[in-house]
């Protein structure tokens, strides 16, 4: 069920109440509810999902259980390579299947070869690239010896199912978040209300602006062979607020909701359209798919030891892999290349970490400089969004090619001005709050109640009027 | 946590009293689906004559001069699918019923209700008619809430203006046929038919529709020839700005389906689309008669087809 729908609006509340009144006394049957709950809310899509994310859970337990008791260190290889092997394969077949078939024909035909290769028509189970990460940090840390494996079954398939995060993240670690499973959970009144909050953002991310630009990017993309540059630079602007509205949106809803029943997920975005550089912005946006990346792929690769050409092949690797980590098709290698090409002059010269506090820290407006760094970064991550949104290189570089015409300097034949303000609204918004963990975090602030009040409700009026133009969750699809 | 709740239900219970007050506002304003529904129930055992179509034959064919007893079941931007479903759903309690006209406009098998830029309307045909939604799953939501029915603007506007009924036209009568009124502004010129014309393009040309629609009027005709009822197709007039700028292709391709369907139903195409009894003032713009247009074409119809019919099966 969509986090933007009825059902869980329902939903939600029935959890709840169920879980804090009934449930509150007995940990045990508390976190079996949590299982149940989030399997009914996974199988809302599609029940016969339910079973890989089971089989999927109950082989990393049990690889967590034979890692505990083996020393032998091929044995523990081996039930690494297990559960590295069932996890990837299952992402492999279900999400790469049919593109690395397709590959394959393309290649030989590139040489005047034929080969018939049948694509199978393969439904791509929602959340697998998220929780099958999840639960390979588990086996990972435990094979590595950072993380005690868990006996309580339990909590372990709570930890790898929990409804809030499951099929979009953020990519939880089992250091942060399995232990939260094993403690009773007080209900905390502040955390719960910034909870809500928190939902409330992003449901207005994900509904007002979101949903909105997504009419606009997605008629622009359509049709940009007749449309002038200027309006494909509005485009791919409206892309890049789309992508940033549903995901982020997404992940505070998830943030949110798990605070109301006493969980802390780790933040997966801070803010990163106000980096001032691109490797700001990799720090800032899908924080828990970057880090794991990091963790689990950069630095068993060598990291930044081993010299120079091996950092810059590492980096290159971790994109390019991220990249297609989003999606079967070439259009996501090459958005990560590009990131990739994007960070490595920051790499050469060391200047890689420069930014890392809070952009114009206890200041109103930011510097001429931080502002044009800002300015350059959002445009050159807008730039390479084109890639992941089209449908194939070949359109993509048709895209930048005619936008990147005289017509750039045209008027857009597209201006919605609502939704314009809209966005500079959101941006003032998110640039006041941007050294808060969500744009709604308010507690400090010391405002009367009812202007509280009456900013809550009226964010759920601009919810309502403008959220007539539904749109799936992008990351859904990954 | 009582605190939490409390706090909750204070701050939820302004907005479940808005929610209330526009659901009982909304319930009291008219729709013609509504309005149609209702009169066409209590008429059921007496139809004759049932008109189906999009707002062409809404507005074009008056079944008061029909000499049978007809009912015009047409409504704006209604499908073949919901001609269909709606026909199939009431066609056991209709014993009179003798023949059964359906509109034929140049998309009609180009398009569903979901392709075009009114898709709310299908919400307003579960409500209402019970009829779920062609394609998209039907939500249980828009059967028991008139918010959902509504675009939020929608229900501002209905709300807090004066303007307080949905689709409704000025004179609406019985026999479900609805009055353009001639003292309406209307433009019957070239700009407006090319407008128009881009508008279907856009929205209402679909290939991929034909086979569906297809499918959907093949069952119709099935249902109506078990049950010795004559289907009829017909093209409304229109006037020769806009016929002549409609695509050849298309008609060509319409023209092919027709000929097959009436093949195999053994019914009659009547295509009025470039009759020249008809003039601009018989029409209020570009594609719909006015009921001046709409008197002159319903005994045409009732003279050239219903009545030939009836002497072909004496």
């Amino acid at each position: 069920m969509l986090f933007n729908s009825i059902d869980f609006a329902i939903f939600v509340p029935l959890v709840f109440l169920l879980y804090w009144f009934v449930l509150n006394k007995n940990l045990k049957a508390q976190n079996f509810f949590l299982v149940f709950a989030s399997y009914i809310f996974y199988g809302w899509w599609d029940w016969r999902f339910l079973s890989l994310i089971i089989f999927s859970s109950l082989v990393d337990f049990l690889v967590g259980l034979g890692l505990a008791k083996e020393e032998n260190i091929r044995k523990r290889k081996l039930l690494l390579i297990i559960s590295i092997f069932i996890n990837i394969g299952f992402l492999g077949f279900f999400k790469y299947y049919n593109f690395f078939l397709d590959s394959f024909v393309d290649a030989f035909s590139f040489f005047g070869k034929t080969i018939n290769g049948s694509s199978l028509n393969i439904i791509l189970p929602v959340g697998i690239s998220f929780y099958t990460f999840q639960t390979l940090s588990y086996s990972i840390d435990v094979y590595n010896r950072k993380l005690e494996p868990t006996k309580d079954i339990m909590s372990f398939f709570a930890f790898v199912s929990f409804f809030p995060q499951l099929v979009a993240g953020p990519i939880e670690r089992a250091k942060n978040l399995l232990p939260q499973f094993y403690v009773k959970r007080d209900f905390d009144y502040s955390k719960a209300v910034d909870g809500l909050r928190q939902i409330l953002w992003g449901l207005f991310k994900k509904i007002v602006i979101a949903d909105n630009c997504a009419t606009y990017a997605n008629n622009i993309f359509t049709n940009y062979t007749d449309l002038s540059g200027s309006t494909l630079l509005l485009g791919a602007i409206f892309f890049a607020f789309q992508i940033y509205g549903d995901f982020s949106g997404y992940s505070d809803i998830a943030i949110g909701t798990s605070r109301l029943f006493g969980f802390n997920l780790m933040r997966n975005f801070a803010f990163p359209y106000f980096s001032r550089d691109i490797a700001e912005f990799w720090r800032r946006w899908h924080i828990s798919l970057s880090s794991w990346f990091r963790d689990y792929v950069y630095f068993p690769l060598g990291g930044s030891r081993g010299g120079l050409w091996m950092k810059i092949r590492n980096t290159f690797i971790i994109f390019v892999v991220s990249g297609f980590w989003h999606g079967a098709n070439w259009t996501f290698i090459v958005w990560g290349f590009i990131n990739a090409v994007y960070f490595l002059p920051l790499m050469l010269f060391n200047k890689n970490r420069v930014n890392t506090n809070v952009v114009a820290e206890g200041k109103l407006l930011p510097s001429f400089k931080e502002f044009f760094q800002i300015g350059f970064t959002f445009f050159i991550t807008t730039l390479a969004w084109v890639f992941f949104r089209s449908d194939s290189i070949e359109s993509a570089f048709n895209y930048l090619n005619k936008m990147f015409m005289l017509s750039l300097f045209s008027i857009p034949s597209v201006h919605p001005r609502s939704l314009i303000v809209l966005i500079f609204v959101f941006l003032i918004v998110e640039w006041l709050q941007r050294d808060k963990q969500h744009a709604l975090e308010i507690d400090n602030i010391k405002i009367p109640r009812i202007m509280k009040w009456s900013l809550y409700y009226s964010i759920i009026m601009i919810i309502y009027i403008f959220g007539g133009a539904q749109q799936a969750f992008i990351y859904f699809q990954f | 946590m009582k605190k939490f709740l409390k706090t909750l239900l204070i701050f939820i219970v302004p907005l479940i009293l808005i929610i209330v007050y526009a659901e009982i506002t909304l319930r009291e304003i008219p729709t013609t689906y509504e309005f149609k529904r209702k009169s066409f129930e209590t008429q059921l055992q007496d139809i004759e004559i049932l008109i189906l179509g999009n707002s062409q034959s809404f507005g074009g064919v008056n079944p008061e001069y029909l000499t049978n007893y007809g009912f015009n079941l047409s409504n704006n931007s209604q499908t073949l699918y919901y001609d269909a479903e709606i026909t199939q759903k009431y066609l056991p309690e209709m014993p009179k019923l003798k023949c059964v006209l359906i509109n034929i406009s140049y998309f009609s098998f180009w398009h569903i209700m979901e392709d075009s830029h009114e898709p709310w309307r299908k919400n307003f045909y579960y409500y209402y008619w019970d009829i779920k939604p062609e394609e998209t799953p039907a939500k249980f939501i828009n059967k028991i809430s008139n918010l959902s029915l509504y675009s939020p603007k929608e229900v501002l506007k209905l709300i807090f203006s004066s303007e307080n009924q949905v689709d409704f036209f000025e004179v609406y009568k019985n026999n479900g046929w609805a009055v353009n009124d001639t003292t309406r502004n209307y433009k019957i010129n070239k700009e407006e038919a090319q407008d128009r014309i881009s508008l279907f393009a856009k929205q209402y040309i679909h290939e991929k529709r034909l086979e569906q629609n297809y499918n959907t009027i093949e069952k119709l005709l099935s249902s109506l020839n078990k049950k010795g009822i004559t289907p009829v197709f017909f093209s409304t007039p229109l006037p020769r700005v806009f016929s002549s700028m409609i695509p050849p292709d298309i008609l060509m391709a319409n023209d092919k389906i027709l000929d097959d369907l009436c093949n195999k139903y053994n019914c009659k195409y009547y295509d009025y689309s470039n009759d020249e009894r008809f003039i601009n003032a018989d029409f209020i713009d570009v594609n719909h008669l006015n009921f001046v247009g709409a008197e002159k074409f319903s005994r045409i119809i009732n003279n050239e087809i219903l009545l030939l019919k009836t002497a072909d099966k004496k």
